[in-house]
């Protein structure tokens, strides 16, 4: 190598030292574009070294472009290296910035709640009608025929004397109202206007003339009905034992026992072991081990008879239960009367 | 239905424990609710005979007793009672004994004598509410022998819980019969029938008038009887465990009956009787003074025992004071009759009157049973008061006797009914448990139920017999086997929940109040409205009907303000009652409060109270779940309870189906609040009522948008401009936004500039510039005509 050879090499050498010291010293990408401009732009050192190539000895020529493109290249590596590396720096620094304190509580409208009742009640729709049961309405002010005559409970009857009724004052109405004491009336309103066979059930308020620790006098029913050919007790019996070990969740021993409702022959009672002790006797089950939970039975000729179905064709079983004693065993309520306080501190819980 | 255990097991005794027992009733459908113990009394109790009396030498009201209390003891003393007698048996308390009061016998000196015990009276052992006297024992007691022993006191006491089809088992019997039915156990015979010898032959006319209130009338005059006589203890006893007090032998002795055999009976007092005894209906221009000494006025349907001069006494529900047995009675006529059911029920129901007797007579006595009652009570009086028993004077009208029909049974129907596989021969047998006599033994058999039995008249009632003494344990239990039937897939009726639920996604707390409210917030709240008003209600701010969910709402808001919670979202569904002349409304409606801070309190949001538009926001998300939202609007509405300036009615279709806005300030004032409070009331029908979607094409064309701000008079409705801006755009708006109302600074007083973005778009191809500038032109055009509305 010549002296000039290497006297040219040295010039760009420290060319390219400077400029990469240069770009290194850079803190922010317009001064590192600056190093870039002045070395590497149309105007700048490395770019206009190439200018020199005319004064340059002839065998010299070839190889001085190649030197310039090579101290070019070295440069432009590292000015890219360092945007890179102040990119990142950037980067970082922004998000250390934009760096929030996640455990504030999110931004809520807040959150509304179903009143337990109703809680149970579309529970309770739901395991029926996925039984195959149809929901029914009926009026809640009723006519002394639906709630009581077609039911099989005439004036004298005692029966009549277990459900505390509700008068209307007369409005000089033909007929005095009453407040519904169940929801069968809504079976045989139902009964009137369809042919079997039907699976229903109605839900809804119910009213009775008692007040006191374990009495409201307004509360929830759910009153079912299945009428076909050929229904039976036993199935009954299989359809409601069904149904309580699902509402449940749990195993239940679920036990029928005769007992009298005049709108049903046969009837019964049905019983439950105690859901809080399973059995084995505390307070809610009165340490019987056992609670008492709906009353069934199959349709009474008679009120086949009002509602004009053949019941030599037709047999059916309806029952009733109700939903706040069904609530409280369900979720833990010890008192009725929480229900209807609506006090909030009770209601959130649900 | 009390049940001493002892007494029961006189009549039959089954081999089972008495929670054995207990559970084989239970599960035979006469429910036992309760077992109690009917007491028992300390060891030092114990049975004494007094051998000598004296009188004490210190205190003329006191005497000396020598008491035999076996063991060779022979105790001194001292004794108080009047009925102290020489060789008479009584309860004594040793020295130690402590009485259920608590009262401990020690070795104490009276006036002088030492008395080394006491003799006791049946309520110093807790018998009893008070005492005449000590308690007399039989003569054939053992001295010695414990008193809990004599007086049967390990008694359990079996509270049957009866439904009203059992009549048949209010008496001792009567159970009997039916434990006798579920064991097989065999009934024993404890009374045993007698047949008074007639000692005199005084008679009475008895007029059955009313025969089908009472067919069948059985009674005889009993004269020379000495009330003076002491009814016997263990009689007292039984009644006491039965849940009845002792009132004297005569009545002691009918109640006695009432409770052994069935039969409710009653005693006239002979003197009081002029000239005969009649059943008949009352007149409707009586009075009669009750034993209870209440008075009341009988009704003409009301059956009435009456004599020549009047009535005597509400048939088979209560006995007249006039006639009553008093300790001088010395003659009675005693009755035991048969009433019908349905007469003393509805006798009962409407004097309001209920007694041991109407219970039994409205749910059925047997009506063989009364002359057998006659003898048995008049045996037992007799014994205790003396006296000689006149003819039995028996009266009857066959053709108004229930009857005893045979009821046809089917196998067939019992096996389908209950879903069993019952023989015939296990058919029969239940039957004949339970005394039914039953004609044939094929499938197809005759049923006569017993005269008791007044449940039975079909053939479901035998069918449930055979069950119930089967055991319902025994009926399988199966799934139900159906035709399939397609349930609830109405696409145009909106589910309930889905209101309830969008309610409570909006932060609305469900709650339930009653349906019944204070007449006054009634009369607030539906000033409009004549009250639907209870008979009977339970209390008077629970006196009518709701015309409103409102006033529950409210009640439910000052609850929760009493408990320091004052933002409130509150939400109800139910029926609310309009009287509408003839008709009674009785409408569903989801209603709705709100009052406090729009949002909770946080640290990213600001602090702002509830107005008018949360709640129209709310229903305006009730109304866009029907899909038609077109159908419904908003009108300004002054309303008694609103805001005049706040208040908005909801129309569906021309229909008013709603009502929103702020709680009149008057209103919040006389309620004592202190912070506005929001409402809403709306017909559920109406927001159930969805419209199914169909399908319409849709533009892919690029939209544009164009921003007006209008100043218009600020009495104009919005509602007006929107109109106006959408009929001068035409089909190619397809999005109008109000963004925004302004009034103040730069605008004129009574003025207000509202700004809209109006989205425009062509169905088929891109919309060209000068189109959307004629359009807006249009449209400023058309609403300055329309409404005089500038552009600002």
């Amino acid at each position: 190598m010549t002296d000039s050879q290497s006297k040219i090499q040295q010039e760009l050498d420290a060319l390219v030292a400077q400029a990469k010291e240069q770009a290194s010293a850079a803190k922010d990408l317009s001064v590192l574009d600056d190093v870039r401009v002045r070395y590497l732009g149309k105007k700048g050192e490395l770019t206009l070294q190439l200018k020199r190539i005319g004064s340059l000895p002839a065998e010299l020529r070839p190889d001085f472009g190649k030197w310039v493109n090579l101290a070019k290249n070295e440069v432009q590596e590292k000015i890219t290296a360092c945007k890179v590396q102040l990119e990142q720096e950037n980067l970082n620094q922004k998000l250390a910035e934009e760096c929030i304190d996640v455990t504030l509580p999110g931004r809520s409208t807040g959150h509304g709640g179903q009143h337990p009742v109703s809680r149970t009640l579309q529970r309770l729709e739901d395991i029926f009608v996925s039984m195959g049961f149809a929901v029914e309405e009926g009026p809640e002010i009723e006519d002394d025929f639906h709630n009581f005559e077609a039911l099989n409970i005439p004036p004298s009857h005692p029966a009549r004397a277990m459900h505390d009724t509700f008068y209307l004052k007369d409005n000089n109405q033909q007929e005095k109202g009453v407040l519904r004491t169940h929801t069968s009336p809504v079976q045989v309103r139902f009964m009137e206007n369809n042919e079997p066979p039907f699976r229903i059930i109605a839900p809804g308020r119910v009213y009775r003339c008692d007040s006191d620790v374990t009495h409201t006098p307004m509360f929830h029913q759910i009153e079912g009905l299945f009428v076909d050919e050929n229904v039976s007790f036993a199935e009954l019996k299989g359809v409601l034992s069904e149904f309580l070990k699902i509402f449940f969740d749990k195993d239940l021993d679920v036990k029928f026992r005769p007992s009298f409702f005049p709108f049903t022959e046969p009837s019964a009672e049905v019983d439950i072991s105690c859901v809080m002790c399973s059995g084995s006797g505390c307070r809610v089950c009165s340490h019987s081990g056992w609670l008492e939970v709906l009353g069934c039975g199959m349709v009474h000729p008679e009120v086949f008879r009002h509602a004009g179905i053949d019941s030599e064709k037709y047999t059916g079983f309806a029952f009733g239960l109700g939903v706040e004693r069904l609530a409280m065993l369900r979720y833990g309520v010890n008192d009725l009367r929480l229900f209807f306080e609506n006090d909030l501190s009770f209601l959130k819980q649900f | 239905m009390l049940v001493s255990e002892i007494w029961l097991r006189e009549w039959i005794s089954p081999k089972l424990t008495t929670e054995e027992l207990a559970d084989r009733l239970t599960m035979a459908g006469l429910e036992v609710g309760s077992i109690d113990v009917a007491g028992e009394l300390p060891d030092r109790l114990v049975v004494g005979k007094i051998t000598e009396i004296s009188a004490h030498p210190d205190a003329d009201r006191l005497r000396v007793c020598k008491v035999d209390v076996g063991r060779a003891r022979n105790l001194t003393i001292v004794c108080g009672a009047a009925n102290a007698r020489q060789g008479m048996y009584t309860i004594t308390a040793l020295i130690g004994a402590k009485l259920p009061s608590g009262m401990k016998i020690r070795k104490a000196a009276v006036r002088g004598v030492t008395s080394f015990g006491m003799l006791c009276s049946a309520s110093e052992l807790g018998l009893e509410e008070s005492s005449r006297g000590i308690i007399e024992l039989p003569d054939k007691s053992h001295p010695g022998a414990l008193a809990s022993t004599v007086l049967q006191l390990g008694d359990n006491i079996i509270d049957l819980e009866l439904t009203p089809n059992r009549g048949d088992c209010l008496s001792m019997r009567g159970v009997a019969r039916e434990v006798a039915a579920l064991t097989g156990s065999r009934l024993k015979k404890p009374v045993k029938g007698v047949e008074m010898e007639v000692l005199q032959h005084d008679r009475i006319t008895v007029k059955l008038t009313a025969s089908d209130g009472c067919p069948h009338y059985v009674g005889r005059v009993i004269r020379g009887i000495d009330l003076s006589a002491e009814t016997p203890l263990w009689m007292k006893e039984r009644l006491r465990r039965a849940g009845i007090r002792s009132l004297g032998a005569c009545v002691d002795v009918t109640n006695y009956v009432m409770i052994e055999l069935g039969q409710p009976m009653h005693a006239f007092d002979l003197d009081c009787l002029d000239s005969y005894i009649e059943v008949r209906y009352a007149n409707g221009n009586e009075k009669i003074e009750l034993l209870d000494g209440s008075t009341v006025k009988p009704e003409i349907n009301d059956l009435l025992i009456a004599d020549k001069n009047g009535p005597l006494a509400l048939a088979g529900i209560m006995g007249g004071a006039g006639s009553a047995v008093s300790d001088q009675t010395r003659d009675i006529f005693l009755e035991s009759a048969f009433f019908t059911p349905e007469i003393i029920a509805v006798t009962s129901r409407d004097r309001g009157i209920h007694s041991d007797s109407s219970h039994r007579f409205e749910r059925g006595v047997d009506f063989e049973l009364q002359r057998e009652a006659l003898e048995r009570a008049s045996l037992l009086l007799t014994e205790i008061t003396g006296g000689q028993c006149g003819p039995v004077i028996e009266e009857t009208v066959k053709a108004k006797m229930p009857r005893k029909e045979p009821i046809i049974l089917r196998r067939t129907r019992l096996n389908s009914l209950l879903g069993t596989s019952i023989t015939n021969r296990q058919m029969i047998s239940s039957l004949r448990r339970l005394a039914m006599q039953v004609k044939g033994n094929s499938d197809t058999i005759r049923v006569t139920a017993p005269s008791y039995r007044f449940d039975i008249s079909i053939e479901a009632d035998l069918i449930e017999e055979v069950a119930r003494v089967t055991g319902y344990e025994k009926i399988p239990e199966c799934a139900p086997l159906a035709r399939l039937q397609p349930g609830a897939g109405d696409e145009k009726t909106l589910p309930l929940r889905r209101l309830q639920a969008t309610m409570t996604d909006r932060n609305y707390q469900e709650v339930i109040t009653y349906s019944f409210i204070d007449r006054a917030m009634h009369d607030l709240f539906s000033p409009d409205s004549s009250p639907v008003e209870l008979e009977n209600p339970i209390a008077s701010d629970m006196s009518v009907m709701r015309a409103s969910l409102w006033p529950g709402l409210i009640k439910t808001m000052q609850y929760n303000f009493n408990r320091q919670i004052r933002d409130l979202k509150l939400f109800e569904t139910g029926r609310a009652f309009v009287q509408k002349r003839k008709n009674l409304l009785q409408h569903r409606y989801i209603s709705g409060l709100l009052t406090g801070n729009a949002e909770n309190r946080s640290w990213a949001n600001e602090q702002r109270e509830v107005d008018f538009f949360d709640v129209k926001g709310d229903v305006e998300a009730l109304i866009s779940l029907t899909g038609r939202k077109k159908a419904f609007s908003f009108k300004s509405f002054e309303h008694p309870v609103l805001h005049p300036g706040q208040s908005a009615i909801v129309v569906d279709n021309n229909e008013q189906i709603g009502l929103m806005g702020r709680l009149h300030p008057a209103i919040e004032a006389s309620l004592s609040l202190e912070q506005a409070v929001y409402l809403f009331e709306i017909r559920i029908d109406n927001l159930m009522q969805s419209q199914i979607p169909a399908y319409d094409d849709f533009s892919r064309f690029p939209s544009v948008q164009r921003d007006i701000a209008l100043v218009i008079a600020s009495k104009i409705p919005a509602s007006e401009v929107i109109r106006s801006i959408k009929s001068h755009a035409g089909n190619l708006l397809v999005k109008l936004e109000l963004f925004d109302q302004y009034q103040g600074k730069h605008i004129d007083f009574g003025k207000k500039s509202l700004a809209f973005t109006l989205t425009l778009q062509h169905s088929s191809r891109t919309l060209r510039d000068s189109e959307t500038e004629n359009l807006m032109q249009n449209v400023i055009r058309g609403v300055q005509v329309d409404l005089d509305a500038q552009l600002r």
